[in-house]
């Protein structure tokens, strides 16, 4: 009884110090037929490619029967109708869904303490932030809670918890997730991508979920992964290095030497390279997410289910709602939204320019370390954790953090951009790294 | 300074949520509008009106989302006219 087993050790450590014990709070609700679907999952003879695996799910994704809060009031007795495509997959391939992760309400956060239910804890460093908005399935893989967790990511929001964290997060390219079941911050931007404690788990969770869906119009059909093939170290890379001067060196200083040390073992190229405007990219991205999210809380409305959000919601999530229901107005038609798209296009552009010239592009994940959990901090310094991360999304293109040491004891993610659909690049590339961090 | 722990939201506070979103939005778009490249349009004209979403049948459970609802008779949603 191999998942059986393993499910027992996941709930005896989930009840010493999520709820107690360290607090981690990292789990909204725990799927109530767990144990009895891993009892079904070790009697079946063929075992599928995920069989053994415990996985948590972010709150925004669907998961038929479970509550689908978003870790908001306004959905918080609201039950899924349906599972989401990707856990229709990964139910496929007897993958076990152990339960709902918390998350910042929404997805609108980077930080995981606007949560309706309860800020979560980073169980590396207890008394700072995780990171969000994937807080939970961050947090829940750190603690040792769960194999792998499902997140969603629109300017950062699993790479950043990832980062902060010490595990791996994968932000595939836009639309090669399919995100039918996912209730959404930004339909321009989200993804669903997997968080992990090692590239291999990531890879063979992305190999499961990606893939066309009719049910998803934009997704498309992409490179299935090589699972062997990451374990072979590439040859003749040529290793971007971000030209972007962050708030703390300290970080900087870690990412450099790491590159220099992988790539002089495995004779790669380092070129520093230069993306024109990304240091616009939160203010490209900040105008797009509060119109999309404006529009897409429309829905909530207390007719068919839930509560009326702008009744019940916290203050970020009010803040991009009213903020874009503000700059949505016609009377202001070309100042934001059709200003940020432009931007927007410019920096895919400039992406698409660089990958011309390296095989991926790297940087620290986060230009800053974790703040305190509840501390005040401005909306531009808060805003600012996405810097870094938000460029992927406005690309478009596919993105991987991964632990790379720490600065004060806390842990600190390198990330690795390579061009759409070069997630198989990607993957290698990291596992390349990891290969020397280990 | 904001609080960005969960907490009950006052309507003062929403006034002046709203007040500082616009200025952080007039902020950021004065950062953009000074992009020096003439940039493209980036919408894209569709060839139709309405995009086709294809596939097998929807499968969703009709009893998960009737008991979704906050009000109901039999087989149909109760909603107020005007409450919104």
């Amino acid at each position: 009884m191999v998942v059986v087993e393993k499910l027992k050790i996941y709930l005896e450590e989930i009840k010493k110090n999520d709820k107690q014990g360290n607090k981690i709070n990292s789990f909204l609700q725990l799927n109530p037929d767990v144990l009895e679907q891993a009892k079904a999952i070790d009697s079946k003879k063929n075992k599928g490619k995920l069989f053994g695996k415990v996985i948590g799910v972010k709150a925004n994704i669907n998961v038929e029967g479970m509550n689908i809060s978003c870790a908001s009031k306004t959905l918080e007795k609201y039950k899924a109708p349906y599972d989401a495509t990707v856990i229709k997959k990964i139910k496929q391939e007897e993958g076990l869904i152990l339960g709902l992760t918390n998350m910042d309400e929404f997805a609108s956060g980077g930080s995981g303490e606007t949560s309706a239910f309860g800020a979560v804890k980073n169980p590396k460093v207890l008394g700072l932030i995780p990171g969000g908005s994937s807080a939970g399935s961050a947090a829940s893989v750190a603690a040792g809670f769960c194999d792998v967790a499902l997140g969603s990511d629109t300017g950062g929001s699993i790479r950043n918890p990832a980062s902060h964290c010490g595990v791996v997060g994968l932000k595939p390219t836009y639309s090669s997730v399919s995100r039918y079941g996912l209730i959404d911050l930004s339909m321009g931007l989200d993804q669903i991508g997997v968080l992990a404690r090692s590239v291999g788990d990531v890879a063979l969770f992305f190999s499961i979920i990606q893939g066309k869906d009719e049910k998803d119009a934009i997704s498309q059909a992409s490179e299935k992964i090589n699972l062997k093939a990451i374990e072979k170290i590439p040859k003749a890379i040529t290793v971007g290095v971000l030209d972007f001067k962050i708030q703390d060196k300290r970080i900087q200083k870690l990412i450099d030497e790491k590159v220099k040390q992988v790539a002089k073992t495995n004779s790669w190229k380092i070129k520093k390279i230069k993306i024109n405007n990304i240091d616009l990219a939160v203010e490209t991205y900040y105008p797009l997410v509060y119109v999309e999210f404006f529009s897409g809380t429309r829905r909530f409305d207390a007719r068919r289910y839930g509560q009326k959000i702008e009744d019940v919601a916290g203050s970020e999530v009010l803040r991009r709602i009213l903020g874009g229901s503000e700059i949505s107005k016609a009377e202001y038609r070309g100042r934001y939204y059709h200003l940020a798209l432009k931007a927007k296009k410019l920096i895919k552009e400039e992406f698409e320019q660089a990958f011309k010239k390296v095989d991926c592009i790297i940087s620290p994940t986060v230009p800053k370390l974790p703040h305190k959990i509840g501390e005040k901090i401005s909306v531009e310094d808060m805003y600012e954790y996405d810097a870094l991360t938000a460029p992927a999304n406005l690309a478009g293109n596919c993105a991987i953090s991964i632990p790379c040491g720490t600065v004060d004891n806390i842990p600190v993610g390198m990330q690795i951009m390579c061009d759409k659909f070069k997630e198989q690049k990607l993957l290698q590339i990291a596992r390349s790294f990891e290969k020397i961090f280990l | 300074m904001a609080d960005f722990l969960f907490h009950k939201v006052s309507e003062a506070e929403k006034k002046q949520i709203q007040k500082q979103a616009k200025v952080l939005m007039d902020k950021f778009s004065q950062r953009l509008s000074k992009i020096g490249k003439q940039i493209d349009d980036p919408l894209i004209e569709r060839g139709e009106g309405e995009r086709r979403e294809g596939g097998e049948k929807i499968d969703f459970s009709r009893k998960i989302m009737f008991e979704n609802a906050p009000n109901k008779n039999k087989d149909f949603f109760v909603v107020e006219r005007k409450s919104w």
